[in-house]
């Protein structure tokens, strides 16, 4: 079952929500909190105003073709799921090492099962592929450079508190700039995905904000990590950019050869 | 020489399982000591050598989970990738339950995480720094396989109300990631080459785990002697 836009909404509230009762419960909603919160804060506006540039198709549109078609028979479509793998693949193993670098045992907890989500997606996205005559791997093993150089930059990254401040802009940018599109322009193409990730994507984001609201916690480490905010933002839009290229080229190649 | 012929993955598994099998035998012959649990008439958090033992269990538990997190990237295949996730999660799962039990003893649930017994150490320090995958599911199928049987089969025959909150939890998830182990050897220890490096993995290990099951023994029974000195002391 997908989900619309209020829908998530709705649930990234509850979440919120959820979050505050049980900080008052457990007394630790302090003063300390609401400036940590405030980062946070600062981060999640960036972030917006980003997602919202992409959303007015500041950087391009995805186009997945015509809906009569089956999505199968769609390059557009096909080439999406296709170029979603690697990321998926390579979030999953970005995670994963760094569990060791957390010193809480619910962020390793939290973080290790945002692996195994990872994984699921990766295997829904090739299981569909496969379904289709398609190779999983093609853009696994030679995805768009742009996209790779988003990956290569986190990985790059010294600390947790850096390393998770990328992936709350990425994750939160991800939900808006293509999950939604893809569930607003061809929800059935996409169902299955989508199903098996917009929920998870809502508990990564959590994650990544839970890490920055207990390790970022003075300013020097705020500097750094709202450098790596900027630095990440542009590589997103990239490689969104890269994305919506390859569509397009490649839907250009079909309709020639299709002319030819 | 006999080591160095060509075996398939699986005659190679099969070997593995014998060394793996001569060293159960051991263990419950008892020649490397036998666990036990004190004074059964006593509540559990009363009685020195189980406290000992959870709380020597915190450290291979959280350190297994960190490992096997650092090991994925390097798994090429997705299916072996997700299952070595999961048991990553799932150890960080059996920790928080020994952490609870201790806490809810009133004991410190990290002082053996902040300093574990050496020959623990020894063992998780040799297991990370192994090169191929070969090796590292080598040793991970021995350590499991010696964990399940040895320790945690143990503690259920001994003290199975005692353990039960953790045992019901640990010995299923132990006996699949023993299986994620076979299968990875079978996948992965594809060469002579290969097989030689783990096989002598496989044996240092044995060894590795005896001296920490040594080790174990040596806290609890040095723990229920202090236990009954300082009785003695407050008797007097």
């Amino acid at each position: 079952m997908a989900v619309s836009t209020k829908q998530i909404d709705s649930f990234v509230n509850e979440l919120a929500h959820l979050r505050q009762n049980l900080e008052q419960e457990l007394g630790t909603s302090n003063e300390e909190s609401l400036i940590e919160k405030k980062f946070v804060q600062e981060l999640q506006a960036k972030r917006a105003k980003v997602a919202r540039d992409i959303r007015n198709g500041k950087y391009g549109e995805f186009d997945f073709g015509d809906v009569a078609v089956p999505p199968e028979r769609r390059l557009q479509v096909v080439t999406m799921l296709k170029v979603l793998v690697y990321p998926e693949i390579m979030v999953s193993e970005m995670v994963a090492s760094r569990i060791p670098q957390l010193p809480d045992l619910d962020l390793k907890a939290r973080a290790s099962q945002q692996v195994i989500d990872e994984l699921k997606h990766a295997r829904v996205l090739r299981e569909t592929l496969k379904r289709w005559g398609e190779d999983p791997d093609e853009l696994y093993l030679a995805p768009p450079a742009e996209i790779e150089a988003v990956f290569d930059y986190v990985s790059s990254l010294e600390t947790p508190e850096e390393f998770f401040t990328a992936n709350f802009m990425c994750e939160g940018l991800f939900l808006p700039s293509h999950l939604q599109v893809m569930y607003d322009l061809d929800r059935d193409a996409f169902a299955e995905y989508i199903d098996a990730t917009m929920a998870d994507e809502a508990k990564h984001v959590a994650l990544a904000r839970d890490v920055i609201l207990r390790y970022v916690t003075d300013e020097e480490t705020k500097e750094r990590c709202r450098r790596v905010a900027k630095k990440v933002t542009e590589l997103f839009v990239a490689g969104f950019k890269a994305k919506i290229q390859v569509m397009t080229n490649i839907a250009a190649t079909a309709s020639s050869t299709a002319v030819s | 020489m006999s080591d160095q012929v060509h075996k398939t993955s699986r005659q190679f598994l099969a070997e593995i399982e014998l060394l793996k099998d001569d060293a159960l035998n051991n263990f419950a012959s008892g020649e490397y000591g036998r666990l036990s649990f004190g004074d059964t008439s006593k509540p559990p958090q009363e009685r020195p050598e189980i406290i000992a033992l959870l709380k020597a269990m915190v450290y291979p538990e959280r350190i297994a989970g960190d490992i096997l997190a650092r090991r994925i990237p390097s798994i090429p295949d997705l299916d072996i990738k997700e299952r070595v996730a999961e048991q990553a999660a799932e150890e960080f799962v059996h920790l928080q339950i020994i952490r609870e039990m201790l806490t809810e003893w009133g004991q410190d649930p990290d002082e053996m995480w902040h300093k574990p017994l050496p020959e623990l150490v020894e063992v998780f320090r040799y297991v990370n720094q192994l090169e191929t995958l070969a090796e590292f599911f080598t040793a991970n199928f021995i350590g499991e396989s010696l964990l399940l049987s040895a320790n945690l089969g143990v503690m259920r025959a001994l003290a199975p109300d005692v353990f039960a909150r953790y045992l019901d939890v640990s010995i299923p998830d132990e006996a699949k990631h023993i299986q994620i182990n076979r299968d990875a050897i079978v996948r992965y220890a594809i060469t002579t080459q290969l097989q030689a490096k783990a096989r002598d993995v496989a044996k240092r290990l044995l060894n590795s785990f005896v001296a920490g099951y040594k080790a174990k023994l040596r806290l609890m029974t040095e723990l229920s002697a202090s236990f009954t000195t300082a009785a003695i002391g407050r008797a007097r």
